[in-house]
């Protein structure tokens, strides 16, 4: 699997995902994320271009960025997402935790 | 999981009943709207249970957006139903197309769920949000409060929804369940429990306790905790089962069941009316499954998850062709009838199995004949099951025209007429394209806006009229509409600027054969192309699609008023009882539909029952005059007749039905009439007329025949294409001896003789000969031409001798005159252009009119085609009146010039017409004692008929003069200062009539004996007599010259 990358912008990071969003992934993920944080990235846009699969896993670590970006005030902004899983999370009603946005 | 089973009996049948249901919904809609606020319940309860099927079984099948839409749908029509909201046109437009989205989805269910349905159920919502009553208005954006069994209000849910789902006998759970602890940890899919959910009932509104999930830092993803407001029908056992999770997480919020209690409250809190729950829609298909009472399939979770579910946007979106239906609707009736058919043809089998066995051979006929009966019943029962109702395609035309008009912002009504007229299947799906296209033609090009109706004096709303009905074993059908019309001149300048055709073969032809030329390939003469119609490759499409059904089209129009389209279709198979006739020993098959009664007619009686009128003959039927043709003529057989004594066939000399057949001396007549021959029915030696009255429409008409044959029942069989645009046939057919016989059209008939209803009506009253008369005036035969592709003329046939077509390179020039060689003699030819002023004649496509004059013949060039027509001319001596041109007329629309041929040559040839000794034949030696000329008093009261004699004397080399009517005459007569030496008269004048006049003639001494002629259209017995009896010498039919030159010269 090809790794997702991070790009770090001052306080914006952009994460163009890679892999699905499921629990093998996760713990990498996870690192990324933390590590932006602590370098003070406010904001982080994930883009979904072309992942397919998402995982309860996965939802959590969406949703715990959030709640630690809103700890500084920061935002998540999730990218073209697949219009399955943008139902999935508007049922869910991830939509208003963080911003979502389909393809 | 497995995708959508296609096979699945149950998926099929459901998909069959919905197309079924959608078929009608279209008309009940449009029906719908124009009812407008007066509500036909019965009627919105039909589509709404329509819907609510449709939605209903989309639910066990997992189309979860055709569920969806049929929901949203169902809503409104219940508000409609309830007389909540009026079906106003954006209403029911709404309703259309969410229908025709239903429709789009249930013919492709494979990949409905992929189908982006938003903005209906945007529509359809915001429809019902706006039109609730007031009280339920509030509903709309009131809140119910959905609380835990600790009373903590957890969530809230809109309250018309609510209601809504509350309605439908839902129970609805609250469920607390943790997406890591319940869902994954059990290794199941986040996205097939999502989806397992959906199938089976509605995700309400969930609330995720984000809190609860913790962040980056510290103990993540151990819990996610999920409350899910879920409505279904599923009861409550099966529900825990489906979570896997405790009982105790489970709260009944709404009970349906008349026990059950309901754990909500209603507050009324102005809020934000929520956004319509959509509930997400599955990714993948998923297997059906039947909810009721069978514990949920979906509770298994199979081991191997696709990993990647089938990809949804990077296949482009796929819309097969809808299924064309392989299925067919026979009325129940005709199946008995089928069915007991086959019970007869087992019995007629047996029966004649055992007369074979017995060998008894009379027993075999009647079996026989017993099979070949029920054979023909059956067949024609089986062809009846493939006819179908011609209205199951022309219902959708009025939602076309409805939806095209206003797009165009026109107005306008469609009449249908003759939905119940049956055809056979595969022509009516051949039909349906080329008729809506037509239709579409109609709307766009034809019928115009409605400003410029209005300016035209039109009803601002055009009308298009559609209707179907059977003729002569065809059926018909026409889409007229009172636009305005085709100019049939710019569609041919069109074709000629595209190279489809040459400006000659345009020259020559019709206005309606240019106005046909719209249907060659490649003609579009609309200024833009609209989508609405398509590019000019439509109309040669259309014919070519009808073509290949054996059809044939016709197009009539008048500009300003509108046209007419007009399809003919053979009813290929169809059996129609008819009457065989023969011709020649040919045998037609004319439609019993047609036939109104068999006449024969004995030679005694030939004479009361026929008579003339003009040229053609009339038979008296019972009072009723009906044009007679003879079949021979028509069809151009020769006409023959067997001799019953000798048996010899001859040519049958009878130019008229008055004419006696073997010899044309009316005194044979009684030798014949005596003779009786055997049993050979005709023993009136074949003089009996045998007529066949038929009509079709209005008009009705005699065809004579040689001889009746039987009536059958013949199977109809389309033309060959060769003799297709024939209008004389219909169809043919095989004889039971395999021979051919042709179906006689007999509409087309009539149009060929140009026979109008007007004609064939006329009732007869024997004193009141004048009516007939009038008809008899002025009807001149002419022959048509032209001098120059613009310039048409005409001279009376009377005069022409031949017609020779020639090259230009016949005609030599000598001493300045034009001469062609011609029958061994040198023929002097002349042209308009030498008299008058006109346009030169081209130099090919030539023809010479040889006629007498001068003693000689002369020869008029003109220009192919020549033609002849006859007709009652309303001739205009005024305009157009040039040397050579002595008036004008009005032929099919063009102004013909009526050339006096005796004028050019006066022109040309000045010396000629002084040689009064010289006649066309014969001459006059007779000159007066006194040297001078004889003269001759015309009197008639037709200008052009009274030229035309005239001249014809004046060419004798014998003075004339020549007064309107009987007084002018007269007065002509007292008052000139020469002898008159003759009398030609009319007879039909007015002020003093031709008998007064001759009465007054003769009561003069002065004038006692002075010879007169009679001229006149008729010549029937009654006239003669009653002529001589007032003393006119002789009486000669308008207008041959010969015999009237003859006569002059025998009493001059």
């Amino acid at each position: 699997m090809s790794e997702s990358s991070i790009v770090i912008n001052g306080n914006r990071a952009d994460l163009i995902m890679k892999q699905d969003l499921v629990a093998s992934a996760v713990n990498d993920l996870r690192t990324m994320m933390q590590d932006a944080i602590t370098g003070g990235v406010k904001n982080i846009f994930i883009d979904m271009t072309g992942i397919k699969v998402v995982d309860s896993m996965g939802i959590g670590l969406l949703i715990s960025t959030q709640n630690s970006l809103s700890k500084e005030d920061g935002q998540l902004e999730i990218l073209n997402i697949s219009a399955d899983i943008m139902d999935l999370f508007k049922s869910m009603r991830l939509d208003q935790h963080f911003s979502i946005k389909g393809e | 999981m497995s995708a959508m089973d296609m096979n699945d009996e149950t998926l099929l049948t459901y998909l069959e009943e919905s197309r079924e249901h959608l078929a009608n919904i279209e008309t009940n809609l449009l029906n719908i709207e124009e009812s407008g606020a007066d509500i036909d319940e019965e009627l919105v309860n039909t589509v709404f249970r329509a819907a609510h099927s449709i939605k209903g079984g989309a639910g066990f099948f997992d189309l979860s957006k055709i569920r969806d839409l049929g929901h949203k749908v169902e809503n409104v029509l219940d508000m409609v139903r309830s007389r909540e909201m009026v079906p106003t046109p954006e209403i029911v437009n709404i309703l259309l197309i969410s229908f025709d989205k239903l429709k789009e989805m249930v013919n492709n269910p494979a990949f409905s769920n992929d189908e982006d349905i938003e903005e209906f159920v945007r529509a359809l919502a915001g429809l019902t949000a706006e039109t609730l009553p007031p009280e339920k208005k509030e509903s709309v954006s009131g809140i119910v409060d959905i609380k835990l069994p600790d009373g903590r209000v957890i969530m809230q849910m809109n309250e018309f929804e609510y209601n809504q789902t509350v309605a439908n006998n839902n129970y609805i759970y609250l469920v607390q369940y943790d997406l890591i602890k319940d869902i994954h940890d059990s290794d199941s899919s986040m996205l097939d429990f999502h989806r397992n959910l959906v199938g089976i009932g509605t995700i309400e509104n969930t609330v995720t306790d984000f809190a609860a999930v913790g962040t980056l830092d510290g103990e993540i993803l151990k819990s996610i905790p999920v409350y899910m407001l879920f409505s279904t029908i599923v009861n409550p056992g099966k529900i825990i089962s489906l979570f896997e999770v405790d009982d105790s997480r489970i709260t009944i919020i709404h009970d349906p069941s008349p026990s059950g209690e309901d754990l909500t409250d209603s507050v009324e809190v102005p809020a934000v009316s929520l956004p319509v729950q959509e509930p997400p829609s599955p990714a993948t298909p998923v297997v059906a499954a039947p909810i009721v009472e069978s514990p949920p399939v979906v509770a298994e979770v199979p081991a191997a998850v696709p990993q990647k579910p089938a990809p949804v946007k990077a296949a482009p979106k796929k819309t097969a062709p809808p299924e064309a239906s392989s299925t067919l609707r026979v009325k129940v009736k005709l199946l008995e009838q089928l069915m007991t058919l086959a019970g007869e043809l087992v019995l007629g089998r047996n029966e004649l199995e055992e007369s074979i066995n017995q060998e008894d051979l009379k027993a075999i006929a009647s079996g026989g004949q017993r099979i070949s009966q029920v054979t023909s019943e059956l067949q024609e029962a089986i062809m009846q099951t493939r006819m179908q109702d011609i209205g199951s395609i022309l219902s959708k035309f009025p939602r076309v025209v409805r939806d095209l008009s206003r797009q165009l912002n026109k107005q306008m009504n469609l009449n249908i007429v003759g939905k119940e007229v049956e055809l056979d299947k595969t022509l009516l799906e051949g039909l349906s394209d080329p008729l809506t296209h037509m239709i579409r033609n109609s709307v766009d090009h034809g019928v115009e806006l409605p400003e410029a109706r209005k300016l035209a004096g039109k009803n601002p709303v055009g009308t298009i009229d559609l209707r179907a009905y059977h003729e002569a074993g065809q059926v018909v059908i026409e889409i007229e509409d009172d636009g305005n019309g085709i100019d049939g001149n710019i569609i041919a300048a069109k074709a000629v600027s595209k190279g489809l055709v040459s400006q000659n073969e345009v020259d020559s032809m019709s206005a309606k054969a240019k106005v046909e030329l719209i249907l060659l390939p490649g003609l579009s003469t609309a200024e833009k192309v609209t989508d609405v119609s398509g590019r000019g490759v439509g109309m040669d499409v259309v014919r070519s699609n009808l073509d290949k059904l054996g059809g044939t089209m016709e197009i009539d129009s008048v500009m300003g008023k509108g046209s007419v389209f007009r399809i003919k279709l053979p009813l290929t198979l169809a059996i129609i009882p008819s009457l065989l006739v023969s011709v020649n020993k040919e045998s037609f098959a004319v439609p019993q539909l047609n036939v109104e009664e068999l006449i024969r007619i004995q030679p005694k009686d030939i004479k009361d029952s026929i008579e003339r009128l003009g040229t053609s003959e009339v038979l008296n039927l019972r009072g009723k005059l009906i044009p007679l043709v003879f079949l021979s003529d028509v069809l151009g057989i020769k006409s023959t007749y067997t001799d019953p004594e000798t048996g010899v066939e001859s040519d049958d000399k009878r130019k008229q039905a008055i004419d006696r057949r073997a010899d044309n001396n009316s005194e044979n007549d009684t030798i014949y009439d005596e003779v009786r021959i055997g049993n050979d029915r005709r023993y009136h030696a074949g003089s009996v007329l045998n007529i066949v009255i038929v009509s079709s429409g209005n008009i009705s008409y005699g065809i004579l025949v040689d001889n009746l044959h039987e009536s059958m029942e013949i199977v109809v069989k389309p033309l060959g294409r060769h003799i297709k645009s024939c209008k004389e046939y219909a169809g043919a057919t095989i004889m039971g001896d395999g021979s051919v016989a042709l179906i006689l059209d007999i509409a087309g008939i009539a149009s060929i003789l140009k026979m109008s209803a007007v004609t064939s009506t006329i009732q007869s009253q024997s004193e009141d000969e004048t009516e007939v008369s009038k008809l008899g005036q002025d009807r001149q035969s002419f022959l048509l031409f032209r001098n120059s592709p613009e310039e048409y003329c005409a001279m009376p046939l009377e005069l022409v001798g031949r017609v020779e077509h020639i090259e230009s390179s016949s005609i030599q020039i000598v001493g300045g005159k034009r001469i062609m060689q011609y029958m061994g003699k040198g023929l002097p030819i002349i042209r308009l252009e030498d008299s008058a002023e006109c346009k030169a004649i081209p130099e090919d496509n030539l023809a010479v009119i040889v006629f007498n004059g001068f003693g000689r013949e002369i020869g008029l060039l003109a220009m192919r085609p020549v033609d002849f027509i006859e007709d009652e001319m309303l001739v205009d001596h005024t305009s157009l009146r040039q040397p050579g041109i002595m008036g004008s007329v009005i032929i099919d629309g063009n102004t013909t010039m009526i050339l006096d041929v005796y004028e050019i040559v006066e022109k040309l040839y000045p010396d000629w017409t002084r040689d009064t000794t010289l006649t066309a034949s014969g001459s006059i030696n007779k000159t007066e004692s006194n040297g001078d000329k004889p003269l001759v008093l015309v009197a008639e009261d037709s200008t052009f008929f009274r030229k035309q004699v005239v001249k014809y004397i004046e060419g004798m080399g014998v003075d004339v003069i020549a007064g309107e009517d009987g007084e002018a005459a007269w007065k002509l007569l007292v008052e000139s200062k020469k002898k008159v030496d003759l009398l030609v008269t009319d007879i039909e004048m007015p002020n003093l009539d031709g008998y007064g006049l001759v009465a007054r003639v003769r009561a003069d001494s002065k004038y006692a004996d002075l010879p007169v002629i009679a001229v006149t259209s008729l010549a029937g017995d009654e006239n003669v007599a009653k002529g001589k009896a007032i003393g006119i010498n002789d009486y000669q039919v308008k207008l041959d010259k010969e015999m009237l030159l003859e006569s002059i010269r025998k009493y001059i």
